[in-house]
């Protein structure tokens, strides 16, 4: 089982991460914004197996945290999420989250299986960030 | 742009350079039967699951209304790259897949001519050449906000 950082600003699908991902046995650290996403990292950074972050927090794209992550923890997985309702089309979040480092984007809604499947595969490094 | 609020040449000539590696990209003769947005289709279908190549998520993941999606969709299928199956989730919609061809086209990306050009970096050029293009992805109003 893993550990796995979520990084989301909305409570209510947090709210359903939690439930899904802890029952499934993974451990979950959660955070609504980027500086709670800062001290959830330097916390528990060593920890961590894999970080889900939501593209857009608060408005705002998330590259910061983003490139936090790749500078402080460069071998920790990222997965970016988004749901869209940025400035940006999905594809287009799509390609700067992954430019940013994200191994995999996923958009929001997605399925259970496909998110434990996903969070299987990279923990298991079959996505690594070419950097 | 400089103080003055002209356009510099410099940058013109890079926004020229940037226009230029693009076109390069579709010059062949089996590439330029595909249009940059049949190719971005194309390109959807191939990375998603099966659930997800829907012609509702395909506007939505384009950004697109429904009239240029239906017909770069449309084309696709005439082409024989796509072809359409029943959902079995939902009677109403239908899911797009890639056929052979599909398949086969997708090797003939332009995409994959630039991204060689890329990959013809150092890896720290590398690095800040996607931080730069980065910026200019996410921040496409630079013109009217720059002072």
């Amino acid at each position: 089982m893993s550990t796995i950082l979520l990084i989301d600003d909305d409570p209510g699908f947090v709210r359903i991460m939690k439930q899904m991902l802890e029952g499934n046995g993974h451990t979950l650290y959660c955070a609504e914004h980027e500086e709670q996403g800062r001290k959830m990292l330097g916390d528990h950074g060593d920890e961590i197996d894999v970080a889900l972050v939501d593209f857009w927090l608060n408005g705002r794209s998330a590259i910061q945290i983003f490139d936090h992550i790749r500078e402080e923890f460069p071998k920790m997985p990222v997965i970016a999420i988004s749901g869209g309702g940025g400035s940006l089309t999905l594809e287009v979040t799509k390609a700067v989250g992954e430019v940013s480092g994200a191994v995999h984007f996923l958009p929001k809604p997605f399925r259970h299986k496909e998110l434990l499947e996903l969070v299987g595969r990279v923990v298991h490094g079959d996505l690594k960030f070419d950097s | 742009m400089n103080d003055d609020g002209d356009i510099s040449n410099n940058d013109f000539a890079a926004a020229m350079l940037l226009e230029k590696i693009v076109r390069d990209a579709y010059p062949s003769t089996v590439s330029s039967e595909i249009q940059p947005l049949q190719w971005s289709i194309l390109r959807y279908v191939a990375q998603s699951p099966e659930h997800r190549c829907t012609m509702s998520w395909i506007k939505r993941f384009l950004g697109l209304t429904h009239a240029p999606v239906v017909r770069a969709i449309n084309t696709l299928v005439q082409k024989g790259f796509l072809a359409q199956i029943p959902n079995p989730e939902d009677a109403r919609s239908n899911i797009l897949v890639l056929t052979p061809s599909g398949r086969k086209i997708l090797d003939a990306d332009p995409l994959l001519s630039i991204v060689e050009r890329i990959q013809t970096l150092s890896n720290d050029d590398r690095s800040q050449f996607r931080k730069y293009v980065r910026s200019l992805a996410i921040n496409p109003n630079a013109r009217t906000n720059d002072t």
